[in-house]
């Protein structure tokens, strides 16, 4: 090993950390899109949180959601689901169409790189967007709602937030394979989207679903873990007893991310049969 | 004139060739409506329980949700589509690379502007007729005949709409990012034009600011043609209004869309990516 | 062992056709059962018309399309078992302007590619410096892509090919949209290359380009090498013929075609043509050039052509090319 290489030990880590320096380089210089996800973003809570009021009882225009507590909380946290989940649609999975788009893309597979590094470092960008966004959300909701956001259990919170953000590293590696194999996926990338927001208790409980459809809800792995989340940071009950929630979404965490990583591998041997990586 | 009219032709053809490639985008659109429906009622209903129909009922005049909610959806998507393609229509140009020939043509370039989103408006026009019909005939089939009326409405209310896109297009090749700054606008009128609640819920001085929105009319006038069956007739004041709108923001936003075109072309900006 | 060894190597394209409803699969050889191989220090070039099947056959060497038979060796690396090691022995530019980064500056595209490529950073950086230097770039390392020229851009995408000092180099049409200044750069670091001994394979339209750098020029045609040489090797099997040069107006297809019911033209082709096609040149492949040349003029003159200038010229690649396929280069 000469030393113009870096060791093995720490490839993994200089690939991540040149991926997510690269995305947040190139983010902060798109000002527009920096200003505008953080204006849009409160602006959807707003938008349907407005909405929402026409069905609350008359006396006052916020009630506890089907008992399970205050309703600016509730469905602030489903926003906060629906901020990570699109990380897997929008950003992780669009990342590979956007390098597709722009060129860059079989520049990346040209190199000797692990492919899940182009990943993760856009999934860890992401993240440290999506926190200041929804600290800049919680800010505004307690300055104009008037509502403080706390976490009841912040390690449990954690340990949560941990498995969600797994699975949608997972969730997001398939979409990425998707994206080089489907060329409508913005179609498709709306309908799972909007599957989410209706199928797995985001925005309201899966309780309000009609009851096949709810049978449904409860195959899905997203289910599970909006509701540990929730449960975590305002103490609602589980849809399943605790423990074996906890576990349902480790052990879906975990497939998930196994999944993820073995179907970004199959498309894109298979783009490298049919000659597609570079066609967007 | 003539020429003008195949140029828009010729574009038209283009887009419609290009969407019957891509036929997932016609699938979601017409189901958008349908899925933030059903969004809003699973809120509604978790909050408000079994009594949520009867409290919707009372701030709105109307128990029929549905109907209310998709006709609020399906205005918004379509002054999405409207504002999103005649403003951004010019961007995706600029970044395919085509948007300088597209210039370089001997073509009217508000033909232009309209041509690059005449087909998604055509098809956005006619896949909003179905979303509607279907509803209507399925919750109210009394009254799926007014969704003629009402279609006028819409068609009314897109003049003016096509008017916004085209200032929207001025500041896209002048800031070149144009489609979270379209979301943004979207999303204020959306709030602003009664898509969910009636527009009164709003305080005052909002109302105001809806009311130079056409969509406000539009929405409002759909719901009261389709749910209460009232007569295009009765509803002479806001059509007046509308068609105000439909003579102002076309002349505006063209106006701007120029101005910042002729300094664009001193400064070089269609070729900037 | 060479660094580059091709056996045999194919890929066909499978694909649908056809409307909405009613898809016809269809099979397209791309590239038919190609070999060649490139020792150390020699400049191989891929020369063809376009559509031959020249960039599937470097995209297949550098493991972005998986070949359908066959195999290569990078390195003594298989490109079908070991493609990993195949991307650490190999530098590649592929062409065009748009794979580089337009929100990064020069530098911070060279310093993200150097990390995939796993460059310790502080050799990376001296490595950077270097490289921009050559190719005149340092003095824009701090401005972004997106404000580079697009002469500016393919240079950068050229050393981003030799950051990791790879032993095998593939380029896929270095100097097209350079001009000449930065053309004759780029070539003479490409020989500097090839003196330092590394395996060079690149892909050009540019006959001159190809005639002046290549030791040795593969032809490929419809996805098959129809000649292998080098360049003076394969313009020997045209030495024996006169190569008339006839620049004209109104010259069709059919016209330059019928030429060839001369017994003494062995080929015509029609090599470029101005725009709007008003200008032809034709080169005329023919056995005692001087004898028959007063009889074609005549034949142009029939034909109502307009001849604006003839030449005898010594044969170049294209000639080879046009003799081998009876079209040209261009087509």
């Amino acid at each position: 090993m000469n030393s113009r290489n870096i060791s093995y030990s720490l490839r993994l880590f200089e690939e991540f950390k040149a991926s997510f320096l690269k995305d947040l380089r190139s983010y902060f210089r798109y000002p527009a899109w920096v200003i505008g996800e953080f204006v849009s973003t409160p602006l959807w809570f707003f938008f349907f949180a407005l909405g929402v009021t026409l069905f609350a009882p008359v006396a006052s225009t916020t009630s506890n959601v089907h008992g399970l507590g205050s309703g600016l909380t509730y469905f602030f946290f489903g926003f906060v689901f629906i901020i990570l989940f699109s990380t897997s649609v929008w950003g992780v999975g669009q990342s590979v169409r956007n390098e597709q788009t722009s060129g860059t893309l079989e520049q990346f597979f040209l190199a000797p790189a692990n492919r899940a590094t182009l990943i993760l470092g856009r999934w860890a960008r992401i993240f440290l967007t999506d926190s200041l966004i929804i600290g800049y959300t919680t800010l505004l909701l307690y300055l104009f709602g008037g509502t403080a956001v706390a976490v009841l259990n912040p390690p449990l919170f954690l340990v949560s937030l941990a498995l969600y953000e797994l699975s949608l590293i997972g969730f997001g590696l398939f979409m990425a394979g998707l994206t080089m194999r489907i060329k409508a996926y913005n179609s498709i990338g709306n309908m799972i989207f909007f599957g989410y927001m209706i199928l797995t208790g985001a925005l309201f409980p899966i309780a309000v679903l009609p009851t096949p459809v709810r049978y449904f809800s409860m195959v899905i792995p997203f289910t599970y873990l909006n509701d540990v989340m929730r449960h975590a940071a305002l103490g609602t009950p589980t849809i399943l007893p605790l423990t074996l929630e906890y576990a349902a979404a480790a052990v879906s965490s975990l497939l998930m991310m196994a999944f993820g990583f073995v179907a970004f591998n199959r498309i894109e041997q298979d783009a490298r049969v049919k000659g597609s990586i570079a066609t967007s | 004139m003539k020429r003008d009219v195949q140029a828009l032709a010729a574009i038209f053809w283009k887009g419609l060739k290009h969407h019957i490639r891509y036929p997932g985008e016609f699938v979601i659109f017409l189901l958008l409506p349908f899925l933030f429906t059903f969004l809003i009622l699973g809120m509604g209903n978790a909050v408000g329980g079994t009594n949520a129909a009867e409290y919707f009922a009372t701030r709105t005049g109307t128990t029929n949700i549905v109907i209310y909610e998709i006709l609020g959806t399906s205005v918004w998507m379509t002054s999405w589509v409207v504002i999103e393609d005649v403003g951004a229509g010019i961007r995706d140009e600029q970044i395919k690379g085509t948007l300088e020939q597209n210039f370089l043509a001997p073509v009217n370039h508000f033909t232009l502007l309209i041509g690059l989103s005449l087909t998604d408006i055509v098809i956005t026009s006619a896949l909003f007729l179905i979303v509607v019909g279907v509803s209507v005939a399925i919750v109210i089939p009394s009254n799926f005949l007014t969704i003629v009326p009402a279609f006028l409405t819409l068609l009314l209310g897109l003049i003016p709409l096509f008017g916004m896109g085209f200032l929207f297009a001025g500041f896209v090749v002048r800031f070149k990012e144009p489609y979270i700054f379209i979301q943004i606008v979207n999303l204020i009128f959306a709030t602003l034009t009664g898509t969910y609640y009636p527009v009164t819920f709003l305080p005052y001085w909002v109302q105001f600011v809806s009311g130079v929105l056409p969509q406000t009319y539009v929405i409002d006038d759909m719901r009261r043609i389709v749910i209460a069956n009232q007569t295009l007739v009765s509803l002479y004041g806001s059509f007046f209004i509308l068609l105000t709108l439909a003579l102002a923001y076309p002349l505006v936003g063209y106006a701007v869309f120029r101005k910042i075109e002729k300094r664009a072309a001193v400064t070089g900006e269609f070729s900037k990516y | 062992m060479n660094p580059v060894e091709v056996n045999q190597l194919s890929k066909t394209f499978e694909t649908r056709e056809g409307g909405l409803f009613r898809k016809v699969p269809k099979k397209v050889v791309a590239v038919d059962a190609i070999d060649f191989s490139v020792p150390k220090g020699e400049i191989f070039g891929l020369l063809g018309p376009n559509g031959a099947g020249k960039t599937t056959s470097i995209k297949m060497l550098c493991t972005l399309i998986t070949p359908s038979a066959g195999d290569a060796y990078i390195n003594g690396f298989s490109i079908v078992k070991d493609q990993q090691k195949v991307r650490e022995n190999l530098g590649v530019m592929l062409t065009g302007e748009r794979t580089l980064y337009w929100k990064l500056t020069g530098q911070e595209n060279l310093e993200y590619f150097a990390a995939l490529y796993h460059l310790d950073s502080a050799y990376a950086k001296k490595r950077i410096l270097a490289l921009l230097d050559l190719v005149g770039l340092s003095e824009r390392e701090d401005t972004l892509v997106e404000n580079y020229s697009t002469g500016m851009r393919i240079r950068l995408s050229f050393v981003k090919a030799l950051l990791n000092e790879a032993p095998v180099l593939l380029f896929d049409e270095p100097t097209a949209s350079l001009d000449p200044q930065s053309s004759h750069l780029i070539r003479d670091i490409i020989r500097d290359l090839k003196r330092q001994g590394y395996a060079i394979l690149l892909t050009t339209h540019n006959m001159e380009e190809a005639d002046a750098l290549s030791d040795r020029v593969a032809i490929i045609d419809h996805g098959k090498i129809v000649l292998l040489g080098s360049p003076s090797e394969l313009k020997q099997k045209v030495k024996s013929s006169d190569i008339i040069e006839i620049e004209a107006r109104n010259v069709v297809e059919q016209t330059a075609n019928a030429l060839q019911s001369f017994s003494e033209v062995s080929k015509v082709a029609i090599t470029s043509s101005t725009q709007g096609g008003e200008t032809q040149l034709l080169r005329v492949h023919v056995e005692k050039g001087k004898e028959v040349l007063p009889r074609i003029l005549e034949f142009f003159v029939r034909k109502q052509v307009t001849i604006t200038k003839v030449s005898f010229i010594e044969p170049t690649l294209e000639d080879v090319f046009i003799a081998e396929t009876g079209r040209s280069l261009r087509d």
